[in-house]
């Protein structure tokens, strides 16, 4: 990792408003204790080590209460007991079960990301994990247990490949979910120098693990879904399997452009970020640098990590936030509905926290004021430089924006213990896992248990959740967009399958909606059909089924 | 440059004109003296005729090259004025006081010689002379328009073509400079000043293979020019092989333990490198034999706060400014490192109190506009835009006492971007790109000011741009994994002597 440097902004006089929002870790409360085990605790070696993993709030089981899914990683000597991917079945009283071993998902290895679809339209939403080496793909029966149907499906591989990001996108929009697959770096533990080794394995003058720089560039995938449970691999006809130069991380399909196709955009570690425009005929054109959302305002490269996508100044427009490393400010991408983006990293204030590496972020609304905030995890990748330099610490806290709704936004000091308490952090996922009408927050911690951090919102703002189903489209509604009308504003969603850093959020539609009770909404689902809802009341969950009109919500959802 | 015999010949080159008021007689006589060498006759007889005819011309110039002759050179100044004042323009005077004023290098002759040019354009002696002086008053676009117009004088003249040589890398023309310094070392073969002066044009040329097979035979007969080992190391850098750079810059320091530029050189290849403690050691090693050079404290504190020891740093550029405070880089510096300290305000502090003492300094208004942009005060607040007209002003002020000062120019097009003023962003980086046609920054606001500006001709040119900024990314990730092959390891400190 590596990119521009740069420094931090002067912040501004606090505005002295109160945030009602605050966070409390409750994981272990929760019973998710198990640590998440990635490389060395207090040194590594190799880079394979220092990216880490994300994380998912599914809901697997279909009940209406969002579960956990967390990836894991392994060490260099092997994989201690317990080192798994861990899947959580929420017991709708504020705690979790794990339900690993039963539903079939035991699995220890370099895992990166997770991304969720529901891929053969059967109505239960089904797992993609990538790794270092082979990326799974999970299909869940819909009895509480997944398979592995990585080889029937068509997605194995037989050389060592570093999957990074993925998506699941409908990008031929036939109703059925394709999926992308970038990849890091081409790395190998024969041939990777050691810390310390050369230029490129050094920070600060200390040796620390090489890479990516000086190591050769993976190269990203895109695999067709067949419709009979199987994919194709059409990343060379697709113009994205071409050699970018790019060490691909989170990966996000959206339609940036509002074209009615969904787009690709991949963070880019020490390079420029790409972003593929969907042709309309099964190609894709990178446009990143010329739409504004490649590289820094100066025209740097940028250490890429998470994305975060939404509407931050409730234009119905979807904008981009995007984590780096330390010393180099995160960015906001302002979007012109286009696709076109401009740089307001200062001009929102942003630029003034620059001290941490960055990871799982979100563009979400955690007070319900009706103006969707910022969020991003931190954590360090070089844990042996803290000794010598301990102004570089591992474990950093969570950095919490909130939006004034003016275009800028102000960093909160304090929003509950569950923020300020330091860790290494990296995926995160947000969604309401209590279903009380907030957004919580999942986070993955190295060689730590997990956080999750329950928001106890205070206040009177009021809030609509909105789960889609597609019928014509694919079930999972992953790329139809929302856009909700309140207090005279408009703010625009879309159902993704990857953001933060490698990790899913509550595939449920969260809008603060503030002072206002009702809101106007309208649905353009990935299938081209439109559908409008007006003065939908505040305060519920709403579920809509394509072509059906609002639906009873599933299970026991509130 | 110009003996005193080719002088000579130059002013008998010059006509005495046998019209006026003298008789052809006394002027045919005295000339006749001065070609036999009886030089105190000849300036009797002038002297005399001068009594009868006080305004000819003539006579005065005669006397003048009697005088200085016979090395009187103050008086025969005052004859040549005297004749210049009785007839401005003519030759054989005009010549007669550039011979003596030009040895010195004396200004005076400037104005004569062009009045020569005036009266024969085509005199190449005097274009020569012009040039020779144009450029040791710096002035080389004159300098180079004289040394063209006497080309065919020069090519014998070694010392016209090392100022012509040195004229032409001055005004970037770097590859005509090659090929009249290739003719300086064909014509003085033996000599050593041609061929480094030549390396030293191809390293600035960045023709770095072409230096090395100029600098490689020097360095087989002879190692013990310092300054020759320290280009033949730049130029080995260049071409990836640093561990023979290191080897040579260590013989450098070895030859001239007292000459702070090659510790200098040995810090920015650690720097470069990344090799950091290695370059303080050597600093360290400088600083023992040369305690008082503030370049020293500067690369050493550059050292430091790449390794994050920002007060070692500060110090350093404390000891330099106090050692020097004429140069403005420590206080440069210095504020960079409070800005690495992310102590913004100290630093637009200290940058407003340097700026007090060096407020001619480039650099250091563009470190106060970059401060004041870093603020992000809201545009639409009174102090907002105070600190952004400030800023304004300051890139303004740093590009005028710097016009190829990319970085402020980038700055500039960065601010006129976001206050939507995209004409005038795009005329900065085009100015940055004049300078530095691979700024990145300057080709990224480029393409963002042209998406903007709502012309479609200019947005024709995105495409392109974009593919150069992807080239040159290239080429840089290519040159940074060249030049990290290689990491400056410990050896023993050089011995203090």
């Amino acid at each position: 990792m590596g990119g521009r440097r740069t420094t931090a902004q002067k912040k501004p006089t606090e505005s002295g408003r109160p945030f009602d929002a605050s966070f409390t870790d409750v994981a272990a409360s929760a019973g998710l204790i198990a640590p998440v085990i990635y490389g060395g605790v207090d040194h590594k070696e190799y880079i394979i080590e220092a990216n880490g993993c994300g994380c998912a709030f599914f809901d697997y089981d279909n009940d209406g209460w969002i579960d956990i899914f967390l990836l894991s990683g392994t060490r260099l000597s092997g994989a201690p007991p317990g080192a798994s991917n861990r899947l959580y079945k929420n017991n709708r009283d504020g705690t979790f079960t794990d339900v690993t071993g039963p539903a079939g998902l035991e699995a220890a290895g370099w895992a990166n990301a997770v991304c969720i679809g529901d891929y053969n339209n059967d109505g239960y939403e089904d797992l993609f994990c990538t790794y270092y080496g082979q990326n799974r793909l999970y299909r869940n029966l819909g009895n509480g247990t997944f398979k592995d149907v990585t080889k029937e499906a068509g997605l194995e591989t037989s050389e060592v490949r570093w999957g990074a990001g993925c998506s699941f996108l409908d990008y031929n929009r036939d109703g059925h979910l394709d999926l992308f697959v970038s990849n890091y770096v081409q790395f190998d533990f024969e041939h990777v120098p050691r810390p310390g080794s050369n230029v490129n394995c050094n920070w600060k003058g200390l040796p620390v693990t090489c890479g990516p720089r000086g190591l050769p560039f993976g190269r990203h995938s895109l695999y067709r879904n067949n419709g009979d449970g199987t994919f194709t691999d059409v990343s060379v006809e697709s113009g994205i399997g071409k050699l970018w130069p790019s060490y691909g991380m989170t990966v996000v399909a959206a339609d940036f452009n509002e074209d009615g196709w969904p787009d690709i955009y991949v963070a880019c570690d020490s390079t420029p970020s790409l972003l593929f425009i969907n042709q309309h005929d099964g190609t894709f054109k990178e446009e990143g640098v010329e739409r504004g959302v490649a590289l820094s305002n100066d025209g740097a490269e940028q250490a890429g990590m998470g994305v975060g996508v939404g509407d931050y100044d409730l234009d119905g427009h979807l904008d981009i936030f995007k984590t780096h490393f330390a010393e180099d400010t995160e960015v906001l991408y302002k979007n012109d509905g286009a696709g076109n983006f401009d740089d307001r990293t200062l001009q929102a204030k942003l630029g003034v926290e620059i001290r941490f590496t960055s990871w799982g972020t979100g563009i979400f609304d955690l007070d319900n004021d009706g103006w969707p905030d910022i969020f991003f995890v931190t954590g360090g990748v070089y844990p042996e430089v803290e000794k010598k330099l301990p102004q570089y610490p591992d474990k950093c806290p969570r950095i919490l924006f909130r939006n004034l709704g003016n275009g800028t936004f102000e960093e909160i000091a304090n929003a509950g213990p569950g923020v300020t308490t330091p860790h290494s952090s990296r995926g995160c996922a947000f969604g309401d896992f209590d279903n009380d009408g907030d957004l919580d927050i999942l986070i993955l911690n190295m060689n730590e248990p997990p956080s999750l951090l329950r928001n106890d919102l205070k206040g009177i703002h009021h809030w609509l959740k909105v789960k889609l189903v597609g019928t014509k489209s694919n079930r999972s509604a992953i790329g139809a967009r929302v856009l909700t009308r309140y207090s005279g504003r408009v703010q625009a969603q879309e159902v993704l399958s990857q953001s933060s850093f490698y990790s899913c959020n509550d595939s449920r539609l969260h809008f603060g909606l503030g002072q206002a009770t009702t809101a106007d909404l309208v649905i353009r689902w990935p299938s081209g059909v439109t559908e409008k809802y007006p003065n939908v009341k505040c305060d519920q969950l709403i579920t809509i089924r394509e072509g059906h009109a609002i639906i009873p919500n599933m299970g026991w959802a509130r | 440059m110009f003996p005193a015999k080719r002088v000579a010949l130059f002013i008998l080159g010059a006509a005495l004109v046998a019209q006026g008021q003298a008789t052809k007689a006394s002027i045919a006589s005295i000339q006749s003296l001065i070609r036999a060498q009886e030089y105190d006759q000849a300036l009797q007889l002038t002297r005399s005729a001068l009594h009868e005819t006080p305004n000819d011309f003539r006579l005065w110039t005669l006397e003048g090259i009697v005088l200085s002759i016979k090395g009187s050179n103050h008086d025969a100044l005052n004859a040549f004025d005297s004749a210049l004042s009785l007839s401005p323009n003519y030759t054989a005077a005009l010549k007669g006081e550039v011979q003596l004023l030009y040895p010195t290098q004396d200004k005076r002759a400037l104005p004569l010689l062009k009045r020569i040019l005036k009266v024969d354009p085509r005199d190449e002696t005097a274009h020569e002379m012009l040039a020779i002086l144009e450029g040791r008053q710096g002035n080389c676009l004159a300098a180079n328009e004289h040394f063209l117009l006497s080309t065919e004088v020069i090519l014998n003249h070694p010392y016209s073509l090392e100022v012509y040589g040195y004229c032409l890398v001055q005004t970037r023309q770097y590859q005509k400079a090659v090929s009249i310094f290739e003719r300086l070392a064909t014509l003085v073969p033996e000599q050593t000043y041609p061929k480094y002066d030549l390396a030293v044009v191809l390293v600035g040329a960045k023709q770095h293979e072409a230096a090395l097979k100029v600098l490689e035979p020097l360095l087989a007969t002879d190692q013990s020019d310092s300054d020759i080992l320290s280009l033949a190391s730049e130029a080995f850098e260049a071409v990836g092989n640093t561990p023979k750079a290191v080897s040579l810059l260590r013989q450098a320091i070895v030859l001239s333990p007292a000459n702070a530029n090659y510790y200098i050189a040995f810090a920015a290849l650690c720097l470069d490198h990344e090799s950091f403690q290695v370059g303080i050691d050597m600093i360290d090693a400088g600083l023992q034999r040369i305690s008082d050079d503030p370049s020293l404290y500067i690369s050493r504190g550059l050292l430091y706060a790449q390794l994050a020891q920002y007060e070692e740093a500060e110090a350093d550029f404390n000891t330099a400014e106090h050692l020097d405070s004429a140069q403005s880089l420590s206080s440069y510096a210095m504020d960079l490192t409070e800005v690495q300290k992310n102590q913004p305000d100290e630093a637009l502090s200290e940058v407003r109190s340097q700026l007090k003492a060096h407020p001619d300094n480039p650099l250091l208004h563009y470190l106060l506009a970059k401060l004041l942009i870093s603020q992000g005060s809201d545009a639409d607040t009174d102090a907002g835009k105070k600190a952004s007209g400030e800023a304004l002003n300051s890139l303004l002020r740093a590009v005028k006492l710097k016009p190829d000062l990319a970085e402020a120019r980038d700055l500039l097009a960065s601010m006129y971007i976001r206050s939507g003023r995209y004409d005038l962003a795009v005329e900065q980086c085009r100015l940055a790109l004049r300078y530095s046609a691979s700024d990145q920054t300057a080709i990224y606001h480029l393409i963002v000011a042209l998406r903007h500006s709502g012309r479609s001709g200019q947005r024709e040119e995105i495409p392109t741009l974009v593919k150069r900024l992807s080239d040159l990314q290239q080429a840089s990730r290519q040159a940074e994994t060249d030049r990290k092959r290689f990491k400056l390891v410990e050896q023993e400190p050089v011995p203090p002597q």
